[in-house]
């Protein structure tokens, strides 16, 4: 089947900032979520992939055809894609009504039933002010507005980025709606990877322009761990042979060192005093960015 | 360049709403105290565009929506096409609304009785010819800023592009002068000028000529944004 995005080797290139040989696949079905630091190229990859931006290197396939900025064929590929990016981008003239006439207007898929119940479950007037929204309920609108064309794929960037937990919870749940059909796809760039340990499938970090990893949520969450060490530990957990060269990353703090092992269930049975705690995502990436590769 | 439409006027809808009536005032207020319908035509025609203008290169800027907008499947070229299209249609809609406030005004100090409305406001004094041209002229300084302001707004946004047009106008002006001479040969030209108007229906000619030709540099205007946008990075 083919992939909703297939990115390969991206490179672009600015004052000061470089991407390069970035790879990146969406599959059907699949959410994907996509973390690294402020700075470390999440949106320009993001801009890339809906053609906002021209690649310097590599190319960005969606839905298996190539995306050329521009051109009449990329119109075609977006309309199938939803979009929610950090802030509630419709003007703070419009009303919340007026996101639908633009959609009419845009999408020849739009479904106006849809968007106005839709707003009914978000509890969202359609009469109301695009700037008298909170932050959460303008997130709703972009939400509304991203699902009311029936896309195949959305697009996220940082769209759970200052909404409280429980507003948090509803986006997921929107989320886990959409991919009941089973044949969609989501890639979610956030930097609240709590998020992703409830609804990735894929998680893929970068850094500095270049990517660090792509690995099954479940390889980071269930079976990588992070042993929480006194320094002695360290030197017979290094020693052991458990892991091939350059598998664990080692941080070390003022109370111990953490090493992040990627098996914990390993390290454990040959370690059994060592405290191998599940790691989480953040963990994860945290050490897999700072922490020394041995 | 539908969907830019539709987004700008949803945009500037209540705006707009609000510009009306302040226009009313504005054309009340200078028919009475400047005894002049002219200006009050020309005010209006002016006004509205240029308000409606940047007022939407500024919003462009808030909150991403620019770069929202290019999410949605449309291209960079339907949105400068689309954004001028905007302008133009806002456009002929305030000089249609600046006649209608003529025609209500003349109409109004015409039936009432003699001596009691200025004598600035009667047909007498505001021959339709005299109307349109000046409606024509508005039309016609309100496309040519819009030429020189929307490349510059569509390459640097309105952020940058409010510092450079003032400069590019004032080089543009200064270059005119520069070229044309010194006052004496433009008071001279104007004088020509003013004599050949007055003969015949040169008035509506010259409306209609110079309305062709700032159509024919809006058009080019539009396709060197057009151009410019396509290397706007976001």
């Amino acid at each position: 089947m083919t992939n909703l995005i297939d990115i390969e080797n991206l490179g672009k290139r600015y004052d000061g900032f470089a991407l390069a040989g970035v790879n990146l696949a969406v599959e059907p079905g699949c959410v994907v979520g996509f973390i690294g630091s402020n700075g470390a190229g999440k949106t320009t990859t993001l801009k890339a992939t809906l053609g906002i931006i021209g690649a310097d290197e590599g190319t960005v396939r969606l839905f298996g055809q190539a995306v050329t900025p521009g051109s009449a064929a990329l119109d075609e590929l977006k309309s199938r894609i939803g979009v929610v990016l950090d802030t509630c981008a419709f003007p703070s003239t419009y009303r919340v009504r007026d996101a639908g006439l633009v959609g009419r207007a845009a999408y020849a898929t739009w479904d106006a039933a849809l968007f106005d119940r839709l707003l009914n479950t978000f509890g969202l007037a359609p009469k109301k002010k695009v700037s008298e929204l909170s932050r959460g309920m303008g997130m709703k609108l972009t939400l509304a507005f991203a699902l009311a064309h029936h896309p195949e794929l959305l697009v996220l960037d940082e769209a759970t980025a200052g909404l409280d937990p429980m507003a948090r919870d509803e986006v997921l749940d929107i989320l886990r709606d959409f991919m009941a059909t089973g044949e969609r796809g989501i890639l979610m760039s956030t930097h609240i990877t709590s998020d992703l340990e409830k609804i990735a499938d894929t998680v893929a970090c970068i850094d500095g322009g270049r990517m660090v990893f792509t690995k099954p949520k479940d390889v980071i969450t269930d079976e990588a761990g992070v042993a929480r060490c006194r320094a002695a530990e360290v030197e017979a957990l290094l020693a052991s042979d458990l892991f091939a060269p350059g598998a664990l990353r080692v941080m070390r703090h003022d109370y111990g060192v953490d090493v992040l092992v990627p098996d914990r269930f390993a390290a454990a049975r040959a370690l059994p005093d060592l405290v191998v705690d599940k790691a989480t995502i953040e963990d994860y990436m945290t050490l897999m960015l700072k922490g020394e590769s041995r | 360049m539908k969907t830019m439409i539709v987004a700008d006027f949803s945009t500037m809808r209540s705006a707009l709403l609000q510009l009306v009536g302040i226009c009313l005032i504005i054309a009340v207020f200078m028919g009475v105290v400047a005894d002049t319908v002219v200006g009050a035509i020309a005010a209006i025609t002016a006004m509205l565009p240029f308000m409606f203008l940047f007022s939407l290169a500024a919003t462009d800027e808030q909150n991403g929506w620019e770069r929202f907008r290019l999410t949605m499947p449309i291209t960079r070229r339907q949105v400068v096409f689309g954004r001028y299209a905007s302008l133009a249609l806002l456009t002929v809609a305030a000089a249609l609304f600046g006649l209608l406030l003529a025609a209500v005004i003349i109409g109004v100090a015409t039936a009432l009785p003699a001596g009691t409305a200025p004598a600035g406001l009667t047909a007498e004094a505001n021959p339709p010819a005299l109307i349109i041209g000046a409606t024509a002229g508005t039309v016609v300084v309100i496309a040519v800023g819009s030429s020189v302001a929307l490349p510059l707004i569509t390459r640097f946004g309105m952020t940058r592009g409010a510092r450079i047009v003032p400069l590019v106008v004032v080089l543009v002006m200064s270059a005119a002068i520069g070229f044309i001479g010194d006052g004496a040969a433009i008071d001279s030209a104007l004088a020509g000028l003013v004599q050949w108007l007055d003969t015949g229906n040169n008035y509506l000619l010259l409306a209609v000529a110079m309305l062709l030709v700032v159509a024919a540099i809006y058009i080019a205007s539009a396709f060197l944004s057009a151009k410019l946008y396509e290397g706007r990075e976001f």
